[in-house]
């Protein structure tokens, strides 16, 4: 169930409702000494039903990683300095299987038969037909990053089960992220929560934004692109171009407007939650990119990746290593095609030139600035385009055909065009003005202006979004 | 927590008022409106010609009313509605039944659009702004029940389509004149033509909502008196669809009494001056198939 499902907003309003009537903690008895928490349970119980109404049997998932990061973090905290490395290895692989198994399979199986049938052994092993758990990447990566600071001696291991399953399963974040640290939630869901007005009022405006960024921005562009990319043969190189831009959109207005709606919903039941944008296309650079796109990956793998890789601090050579292998995980994260690691492989080797060129560091100002945005955008897009595809082949076909030929773009649908002229205005706005111009417009700040605000918005989703419309891109990752 | 409460309330409240006054506005452009809202609203809410064409977009661009009309000496109107079929055509049937019995119904099968599996809610969507009204309520919160809740609100049932409608506004052309007929005038490209025969059949997964609400369409019209065609109008070398495709539909119509009549094989099919794409006749090859279809009607 996700949040731009009808149902979810029927259901929604009787979780909140239900959870600040409950208690935050009530005497647990002689068993338990520090009190029971039903609030935490319930949101337990909300996590693994929302979860379970996607596929029932894979919340034995969800529980399967919670229970092996919950021991194994437990059992590491336990353990002598020397023997901690081979548990840990252990451990992290064990909840890395179901990970592997259900994403990568497919892809390793098929990868290593098209290997072997070019030099003539024909030996095929069947593939699975799966469907892949829902958020299975962010929540394995979350338990991970866990087990790692647990590792590190960043964090103790959590002793309440409860805590733990409800840090793993919180369901604003379940299905796409942010993938969050055990040092951010847990002390949260540890503490006693109160209803705080302003914070409330926050995840409402939080909701709201993504919503619009989702249904009205990502949804109704994604119209477009789709009806290109299934045909992008049949168009002009400006139609297909313009489609490279719009998907950059809708990919940013879909997984912003999630994350932003995730954060929301977390907030209305107390919790603040990372967030995981920040203007990312006014990035300067790709390193500047990575500093505001999808935060929390970037963080995790900064984390667990590239620092004990060596990170910075080593030859120049091998950090340009440590960037290329961190960003190839990245790619491998998103997918198992060779589009996603053609993805991150852009990804990396463009934040290698940068660093070589020192240009990850430079401050820009006026039209150098723009300039840098501008292009800065165009790489991003092109790399879009590899992760969009479905195949390499298709990617590259792509971009030959865009340049194919010159002139106006195609419009496609009149109507449609006029929403997304209004949306990208909107989106454009109101980033400019926080990016560039945070205290101009004070109007803005008024309280009728703003209510004024929230009332169009909500009119705008109503009446413009692509409704009743698909899952979120990042929802398959 | 209190003060929190009230101002989503208050929030909501205010969004009723510009839901309720939109609503009213968006009506009346509706029901105002020429071009193709215009038509839409025509058929539910005014039509009341002998002769009633229902289908997709091959239905508006493949029947002419003016033929129709001159041979049969019965009013006619067409109601084809692009990427469109059953789902959409049973709604504005409970609509126009409810008002008047048409005497000959003809309703173009489209394979895509009437028998194969998809998702139906796009095709409910053009029936929301009628969602007033308690048959089409009914109708669509029986294949989607949440519909019933979600319609509440004006500017959901008007969603999108109201700058369509706008624009239709603003333009007002007539579709009275043409009879709902929409011509096309251009030719099948050449690439397309140079393919020739599509080399391998296209297989369809039948859609059991679509087969049922097709079904309770004839037993209605049937039922009202009305005599009811289904026909599989012409498409390019046949579309890569053989007879076999549409079986079930035959035998739905040869359980009511009811013709069915199809075009697969028909010469109509070879011809590349008749059609626009593979898909569609052009207003050349639309003639010719209407004059023959009215040959072929007992």
């Amino acid at each position: 169930m996700t949040f731009n499902s009808f149902i979810f907003w029927l259901v929604f309003p009787c979780i909140f409702v239900i959870y600040w009537l409950l208690p935050d903690r009530v005497w647990g008895g002689k068993l338990c000494n520090e009190g029971i928490r039903p609030r935490n349970w319930f949101l337990i119980l909300a996590s693994y039903l929302l979860y379970a109404n996607w596929k029932p049997a894979y919340t034995l998932i969800l529980l399967a990683i919670t229970l092996l990061t919950y021991f194994g973090a437990r059992y590491i905290d336990a353990k002598e300095e020397h023997r901690k490395t081979g548990i840990i290895f252990t451990f992290a692989t064990l909840t890395l299987v179901p990970l592997l198994v259900f994403k990568y399979y497919n892809f390793i199986n098929e990868s290593v038969w098209s290997l072997l049938s070019s030099i003539g052994l024909r030996y095929e092993l069947h593939g699975l037909n799966w469907a892949i758990p829902v958020g299975i990447s962010f929540y394995t990566f979350q338990a991970l990053g866990y087990l790692f600071d647990v590792y590190y001696k960043k964090e103790k291991a959590e002793k309440s089960f409860i805590d733990y399953a409800l840090f793993v399963s919180f369901f604003p974040q379940v299905f796409s992220g942010p993938i969050s640290k055990a040092g951010e939630l847990l002390p949260q869901i540890r503490e006693k929560r109160v209803f705080k007005y302003e914070q409330g009022v926050q995840g409402l405006k939080y909701l709201l934004w993504g919503m619009f960024l989702k249904l009205v921005l990502a949804d109704r562009l994604g119209l477009y692109v789709d009806k290109v990319v299934a045909d992008y043969a049949m168009y002009d190189g400006p139609t297909c171009v313009l489609s490279a831009v719009f998907y950059s959109l809708q990919i940013y207005g879909d997984f912003a407007g999630y994350s932003l709606m995730a954060v929301g919903v977390a907030k209305l039941l107390g919790f603040d939650l990372i967030n995981n944008f920040n203007r990312p296309y006014f990035s300067v650079s790709i390193t500047d990119f990575w500093r505001r796109w999808h935060i929390s990956l970037s963080r995790w793998l900064k984390d667990y990746v590239y620092i004990p890789m060596g990170g910075s601090r080593c030859s120049k050579l091998r950090n340009y290593w440590n960037i290329f292998v961190t960003f190839l995980v990245s790619g491998i994260w998103h997918g198992a095609n060779w589009t996603y690691i053609v993805w991150g492989i852009i990804h990396g080797v463009a934040q290698i030139f940068e660093k070589a060129l020192g240009l990850n560091k430079k401050e820009s100002k006026g039209v150098w600035r723009f300039v840098r945005i501008v292009v800065t955008f165009a790489i991003v897009t092109l790399a879009w385009v590899f992760f969009r595809m479905p195949t390499l082949g298709d990617a590259v076909a792509y971009v030959g055909h865009s340049f194919s030929s010159f002139g106006i773009p195609s419009v496609l649908s009149v109507t449609n065009f006029a929403i997304y002229v209004m949306a990208i205005a909107l989106v454009l706005f109101k980033e400019s003005r926080e990016e560039f111009f945070p205290n101009a417009f004070r109007f803005l700040n008024n309280r009728y202006v703003k209510w004024a605000e929230y009332v169009v918005i909500f009119c705008l989703i109503l009446l413009c979004g692509a409704l009743d419309s698909g899952s979120f891109i990042y929802g398959s990752f | 927590m209190k003060k929190f409460l009230i101002n989503i309330a208050i929030f909501f409240a205010i969004v009723a008022v510009v839901d309720f006054s939109l609503g009213k506005v968006f009506h009346y452009i509706q029901a105002t409106a020429g071009g193709r809202t215009g038509a839409e609203y025509y058929v539910c809410k005014k039509a009341n010609e002998d002769v009633i064409i229902m289908g997709s977009s091959r239905a508006s661009h493949h029947y002419v009313p003016e033929i129709i009309s001159e041979k049969l000496g019965m009013s006619c109107f067409n109601a084809g509605q692009d990427g469109n079929g059953i789902i959409l055509q049973y709604g504005r049937w409970k609509m126009l039944s409810e008002r008047y019995t048409p005497k000959l119904l003809i309703y173009d099968i489209s394979s895509g659009f009437d028998m194969a599996v998809n998702d139906n809610m796009t095709y409910v969507d053009r029936l929301k702004p009628f969602s007033r009204e308690a048959v089409v309520k009914d109708y669509v919160s029986s294949i989607f029940p949440m519909e019933r809740i979600k319609t509440l609100s004006c500017m959901y049932c008007y969603n999108y389509k109201f700058i369509e409608m706008a624009f239709d506004r603003l333009r007002n052309g007539d579709y009275k004149e043409v009879g709902g007929y929409i011509p096309l005038y251009g030719h099948i490209r050449s690439e397309v033509v140079e393919r020739g025969q599509p080399e391998k059949e296209i297989s369809i997964e039948t859609d059991l909502v679509k087969l049922y609400y097709l079904e309770e369409l004839i037993k209605e019209a049937k039922g009202k008196g009305t005599h009811v065609v289904l026909v599989v109008s012409p498409t390019w070398k046949g579309g890569g669809l053989s007879a076999e495709a549409f079986s079930e539909v035959k035998t739905l119509a040869e359980s009511y009494g009811v013709e069915f009549l199809e075009y697969i094989n028909s010469e109509i099919c070879d011809n590349p001056d008749y059609f626009e794409d593979s898909a569609h006749l052009n207003d050349k090859g639309a003639r010719v198939f209407t004059e023959d279809l009215l040959s072929r009607i007992k």
